[in-house]
């Protein structure tokens, strides 16, 4: 199994996310990650999904997702073939960040700040893969991890 | 100008004649004003019968039937009829009343999420709470209903959209008669038809040894019979029908080898199991007609012809795609193959006298009936019946007997449940199909007629002539079959007490007849085909436990159709 994306162009009308997610549920997909925003034209909505398994499934189901009417154009890819980006947003527990150099060796990791001393904040924007190699990183190097927000994925 | 005005004039624009209907509080505003439109109203006694009827109405005309319910429970009535119509692609307009726009959300009185409830099971559908989008929206609607691959389409209009003024510009354009623009920028309607494999196509039918065709609902849902009927005078081709397809082409030549499937002909399904080129025709490849998916995708090619994108390669693997309305793209292949270099037909004169043979051994029904059985009833009804009678069934024994002996001459002739199969269809979508202006018969079982059984009133307030016919085994016979063939006939809960049939129907003020016997068969037919002052009734009371073959146990390959207990296909 790997990782595909569909990148679809919607109007932004309220129903649409439910269709989607009804549709993915029904044709059993586990969904790796959803999101959705509006463009610059407010009535035209973006999704990014990112699901879980092989080419012949992700073309099924994108053809499903074409069907719905307010859908007006889908793409399928490989998700390592095209630029997709998440943000996690993190907080730390300061005091196991034995040394601090382990924040800053992945380039996609910003410091934000220290919160009263005790935490420290993170954001970092990099593609879904590097973020959980991160994550790992950080458990490998017994940084205590308090809160771990992803946004999900987005792509062009 | 309200809602629930703009709802009415834009029907009447929309050329609607008759809605089923029920009537609620929250459709009151509507049903207030509908005197004073010409919209004749068929006051159902249930909802799923309203549904039933729209889709019956459509089935039968090739138009758009319409549907109406109040909120709460009245809508939740529809479900039903509306997952039937999603699963058979039967274009329908089905309308819901919901509580007052500020009361959504507050679980008020009678408040459901039917569109939520409807996400599956919808083409699509909409949730209105501003009078000014209902002529919009209705347009809309009928539009994705008919366009495309059609389907059901649910629109769920707020009280308060219903009652609230419109617009004075926009009542002036209603009232104008000018067209309402819609906006749909996603939909394509009926997709530009994608012909880029028709060589390959070509090519894999001109070199067929052993082809079949098996033609489905998308024939007549395209209104492409003429052409499908000149691909099989070009091919020769022998061809096999799904439950969907029939009437859709000449289905009484030597080559037309019958409906295919679980209680498909012996020969049809010999047939398609042996082909080794597969041209599927307006069909969905649903398990029902391919039995286990491995054998009848093993050794052979299979191209399709098909509306819906979606619909390639879902199920089996392709091996060439027509995509497109089959009344514009079966002309295109059909000029093809005429200025073919290649010799048609020349490679398959063994195998279509191999299949004319099979037909001839295998022959349904080959001695004359002693006992009144379902058979005996079904073969003298199709005797007796002209040529522009529709024919209703519902679910089980009594439908497939029915589908595997008729052979109308037209499509849309023959109505029944097919992918969802649902008991309680025949008799409330004849009374939808009765708006043909045809001649009607609804056949069911003594289970499925009890489901809609009270549908004997609205015949009866609106005088809808259905000729109804109740094929009685005292079982739920279908489910019995598969009790006695797999369950080591442990008929848990399927014999059934039932009513005096005849004199329900008399109670509801409904001439009627009960026949015990063969000999009275054909005179009760008769009289029934004779009568035309409303509907008309019998029950047959028929021999109890005979099973239907031939017959594909389920999840089992094409290749082991029993031809009776003992017998299959292959022996
Ligand atoms: C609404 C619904 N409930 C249950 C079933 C399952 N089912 C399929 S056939 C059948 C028996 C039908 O019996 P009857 O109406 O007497 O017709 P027969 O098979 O005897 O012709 C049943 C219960 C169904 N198809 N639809």
């Amino acid at each position: 199994m790997e990782k595909y994306v569909i990148l679809a162009v919607t109007e932004n009308h309220p129903g649409v996310l439910s269709r989607m997610t009804g549709l993915l549920r029904r044709k059993m997909f586990n969904i790796d990650s959803l999101t959705v925003g509006k463009t610059t034209n407010p009535r035209i909505s973006r999704f990014t999904i990112v699901i879980l398994g092989n080419e012949k499934q992700a073309r099924k189901i994108a053809r499903n997702i074409e069907n719905f009417i307010e859908v007006i154009e889908v793409h399928v890819m490989k998700m390592d073939e095209i630029v997709s980006r998440e943000i996690s947003l993190v907080r730390v527990k300061a005091d196991s960040v034995s040394d601090p150099e382990v924040l800053f060796v992945f380039p996609g990791v910003e410091v934000k700040e220290r919160l009263d001393g005790d935490e420290i904040e993170l954001e970092v924007i990099d593609r879904d893969d590097q973020t959980d190699n991160f994550m790992q990183y950080l458990l490998d190097h017994d940084v205590l991890v308090e809160k771990w927000v992803r946004s999900g994925v987005i792509a062009v | 100008m309200i809602g629930a005005d703009a709802l009415l004039a834009t029907l009447e624009r929309k050329g609607v004649k008759e809605i089923f209907a029920y009537p609620g509080g929250a459709v009151l505003p509507i049903y207030d004003r509908m005197p004073n439109y010409d919209i004749r109203r068929i006051l159902v006694r249930h909802e799923q019968a309203a549904a039933f009827a729209a889709q019956g109405y459509s089935r039968a005309t090739g138009g758009v039937g319409v549907c109406l319910a109040t909120s709460g429970p009245g809508a939740t009535n529809l479900v039903t009829g509306i997952a039937d119509a999603k699963l058979d692609n039967i274009p329908m307009v089905a309308i819901t009343g919901n509580v007052f726009t500020h009361l959504i959300g507050t679980d008020a009185f009678q408040e459901v999420d039917i569109v939520g409830i409807c996400e599956p099971i919808v083409k699509h559908s909409y949730f209105v709470t501003d009078a000014n989008e209902i002529p919009r929206v209705l347009e809309e609607a009928f539009y994705v209903a008919k366009s495309g691959r059609p389907g059901p389409v649910l629109i769920d209009i707020t009280k308060t959209a219903q009652s609230d003024s419109l617009d004075p510009a926009i009542v002036k354009s209603i009232l104008s008669g000018e067209p309402v623009e819609i906006d749909l920028p996603g939909y394509l309607g009926d997709p530009e038809p994608d012909l880029s494999e028709a060589n390959t196509v070509v090519d894999i039918i001109a070199e067929a040894e052993r082809p079949v065709v098996i033609y489905g609902h998308g024939v007549n849902l395209s209104g492409a019979e003429a052409e499908l009927q000149e691909f099989l005078d070009i091919t020769g081709i022998p061809h096999v029908w799904t439950l969907h397809g029939i009437g859709s082409a000449d289905e009484t030549g030597e080559l037309a080898l019958g409906m295919l499937g679980m209680h498909g002909t012996g020969t049809a399904n010999y047939a398609v199991h042996h082909a080794d080129v597969i041209v599927g025709i307006g069909i969905r490849f649903d398990d029902r007609i391919t039995g286990l998916l491995k054998e009848f995708q093993s050794n052979n090619k299979i191209v399709h012809f098909d509306i819906d994108r979606a619909e390639f390669d879902k199920n089996v693997d392709l091996d060439g795609r027509i995509l497109g309305q089959l009344r514009e793209t079966l002309p295109v292949i059909n000029q093809k193959l005429k200025n073919s270099e290649l010799e048609l037909g020349s490679k398959i004169g063994e195998w279509c006298g191999l299949l004319r043979g099979k037909k001839k051994e295998w022959k349904l029904d080959p001695n004359k009936p002693k006992v009144l059985t379902e058979i005996a009833v079904i073969n003298e009804l199709y005797k007796i019946i002209d040529q522009d009678d529709i024919v209703t069934v519902d679910v089980g024994q009594h439908e497939m007997w029915a589908a595997q002996r008729f052979f109308p001459k037209k499509s849309r002739k023959f109505l029944a449940s097919g992918g969802a199969g649902t008991m309680g269809f025949s008799f409330p979508a004849a009374i939808g199909a009765a708006f043909s202006g045809n001649d009607v018969w609804s056949i069911s079982g003594d289970g499925g007629f009890q489901m809609n059984i009270q549908e004997f009133a609205t015949c009866v307030q609106d005088k809808i002539p259905v000729k109804i016919m109740v094929l009685n085994n005292s079982f739920l016979g279908m489910v019995r079959q598969w009790q006695e063939l797999f369950y080591d006939n442990n008929y848990v809960d399927t014999p059934l007490v039932n009513p005096d049939f005849a004199a329900v129907a008399a109670a509801y003020g409904i001439p009627s007849f009960t026949v015990t016997n063969l000999k009275d068969t054909t005179e009760v037919l008769q009289k029934m085909k004779a009568y035309n002052d409303g509907p008309i009734f019998c029950e047959f009371k028929v021999e109890k436990e005979e099973n239907v073959f031939p017959m594909v146990p389920a999840g089992e390959s094409l290749g082991n159709t029993k031809l009776n207990k003992d017998t299959t296909i292959e022996d």
